[in-house]
């Protein structure tokens, strides 16, 4: 059985299609990528996944469970995580404490959180910072604390979005090796990426979208090969990036 | 300075030394029981307001209800440290369904809720006379002793809001190494990064309110004793929810120990000035409250804290 299905799913906002019968599988320790043209509906998308915009039409599936109508805040504790294209760390706390915060889904002692929470911090190399504050950290840290966070929850399903874009090249291939090795941990992964370099060399099946639908889905050479693909992004929208 | 501080010698600290005041300045205890009273609601509006970044303006209503309760039931016989339980379990109900109506509103318009439903139970209290004696108020009856302690005794007054103050202290410390009180903080900070780690944001704000107007109607109760006589402009105007509001903002929201330092900070300098300056006393009053909000934003403890982060954590210059 498949980790996470979603069928036709559709999302409008007033008179306007965001997103249109739009249909995904994933199976654990795969890496989906969603690639497309601004304004696609990749994060729109994302958004109705997790439960954050109201879906018009279709149904998701976790395992065998129906989480179509599952509020956000409920989807941690079935084993699925996200990260924001925008980063949205508490900036008031400590990095500890952003990260302690997902540790207590699963840790409810604030002495386990805090152990559980340092182990992650380790795993994304952002303990020497456990104690700063996260209006002042960088970037490429703000990534690496989102993605912690997320993996706080010990999710099975990880939604990524845009973790790698706009990222210095040392760092994104960091985050590429970062990703590569949670997918081998056997977590699924759906991730949103406008660097083809990125999506090609992580992928298994990559699913382009446009003007709110699938054009095209298929293993990453079959991708860059199709014509639709090709015309709708990776030819003509290229500058637009 | 201390290795081994543990945050619970400050609460010792803070609270002996508030013990003292009745054996230093016992001419002034009318002044004490009624700025210690201030710092209690502050602090109980702290919980919401300062943990949860939900503003209310609306908490004179729990004091009203803490108030009403406790004088109503005693008027009955009811035993005041009964009728001040049953005074805050009220509150609590009343934030419940008030949290129920008003939290999908985020941000001001929760704010410009809790004033219209504060309203609301003000104008109720004025009209049902048959039972609040509307405009006239209420006389606190006569109260039976407490293991032979006057309830009328200032003395006596002071202690007991003192234990208030430390019951809602105590109510802090615990929620701020929990999982509330970290769940608590994620919803100010982001309403839906919360949510995407699994918080549930309205549910975090009814606990946070129903907590807050649990405490907030105890010092109700203890108000109405302590004013032996009041009517509902007493304590029910908007201008006595402001005033919770900003010793807490002052004092530095979020910070256990912020409203304190802002109930007392603002009600020394009001009370010695009122004698020498008369009517220009708000003047003052304003003045502080502009000065602080222009230069201490986060109110006097939050800057203190912050620049004692500041200190362990310099800015890296040149690499961010």
């Amino acid at each position: 059985m498949s980790l996470l299905v979603a069928e036709r799913i559709g999302v409008q906002f007033g008179g306007v299609k965001a997103v249109h019968d739009v249909s995904l599988s994933l199976e654990a320790g795969q890496i989906l990528g969603l690639i497309g043209p601004n304004g696609a509906g990749k994060t729109t998308l994302f958004n109705a996944l997790t439960g954050f915009v109201p879906k018009a039409s279709g149904k998701v599936m976790l395992g065998s469970r129906d989480i179509t109508n599952t509020p956000p805040f409920e989807l941690p504790k079935l084993g699925v995580a996200r990260t924001f294209q925008v980063e949205r760390p508490f900036e008031d706390l400590t990095v500890l404490e952003n990260v302690m915060i997902s540790s207590f889904l699963k840790h409810s002692q604030p002495k386990a959180a805090k152990h559980h929470a340092t182990d992650v911090l380790e795993k994304v190399g952002l303990l020497d910072r456990a104690n700063q504050k996260c209006s002042e950290l960088n970037l490429a840290r703000r990534r690496r604390l989102e993605i912690g966070k997320a993996l706080a929850l010990e999710p099975k399903v990880l939604f990524l979005d845009e973790v790698i874009a706009g990222l210095n090249p040392p760092a994104q291939s960091e985050m590429i090796g970062f990703v590569k090795q949670l997918s081998e941990t056997g977590i699924g992964i759906v991730m949103v990426e406008h660097i083809m370099r990125v999506i090609m060399t992580l992928s298994d099946r990559v699913i382009c979208m446009a003007f709110g639908e699938k054009i095209a889905e298929g293993t990453p050479t079959e991708i860059s090969n199709n014509p639709v693909v090709i015309d709708a992004y990776l030819g003509g929208g290229e500058d637009d990036d | 300075m201390i290795k081994n501080w543990h945050p619970m010698y400050t609460l010792a600290l803070v609270i002996g030394v508030l013990a003292l005041y009745p054996m230093f300045f016992g001419q002034f205890m009318n002044f004490g029981v009624a700025t210690l009273l201030l710092a209690g609601f502050a602090l109980s509006w702290d919980i919401l307001g300062g943990w949860t970044g939900q503003n209310s303006l609306g908490h004179a209503a729990f004091v009203g209800v803490g108030a009403y309760t406790v004088t109503l039931l005693a008027e009955r016989g009811v035993h005041p440290v009964l009728g001040a339980f049953i005074g805050a379990t009220l509150s609590s109900l009343l934030a419940w369904g008030w949290g129920a109506a008003t939290f999908r509103l985020r941000g001001s318009y929760f704010t410009l809720s809790t004033i219209a439903v504060a309203e609301i139970i003000r104008l109720i209290i004025l009209n049902e006379s048959w039972l609040t004696g509307g405009a006239e108020g209420k006389f606190m009856p006569d109260l039976p002793k407490i293991f032979g302690f006057d309830l009328f005794d200032r003395k006596v007054e002071y202690y007991m809001v003192l234990l208030f103050v430390l019951l809602v202290l105590l109510f802090t410390h615990w929620m701020r190494y929990s999982r509330m009180g970290f769940y608590f903080k994620a919803v100010r900070e982001d309403e839906d990064g919360a949510m995407a780690l699994g918080v549930n944001p309205n549910k975090a704000k009814q606990l946070a309110f129903v907590c807050s107007a649990a405490f907030t109607g105890l010092g109700g109760a203890m108000y109405a004793i302590f004013l032996q006589a009041f009517e509902p402009e007493t304590f029910l105007l908007i201008a006595f929810s402001i005033q919770v509001a900003l010793l807490a903002i002052i004092g530095g929201r979020g910070t256990i120990y912020g409203p304190l330092v802002g109930a007392f900070l603002i009600a020394v300098p009001s009370e010695i000035f009122r004698d020498q300056l008369k009517e220009a006393n708000l003047l003052v009053y304003g003045i502080l409250i502009v000065v602080i909000v222009i230069y201490l934003p986060k109110g006097i403890l939050g800057s203190l804290e912050y620049w004692a982060y500041r200190k362990n954590h310099p800015l890296e210059k040149g690499k961010v």
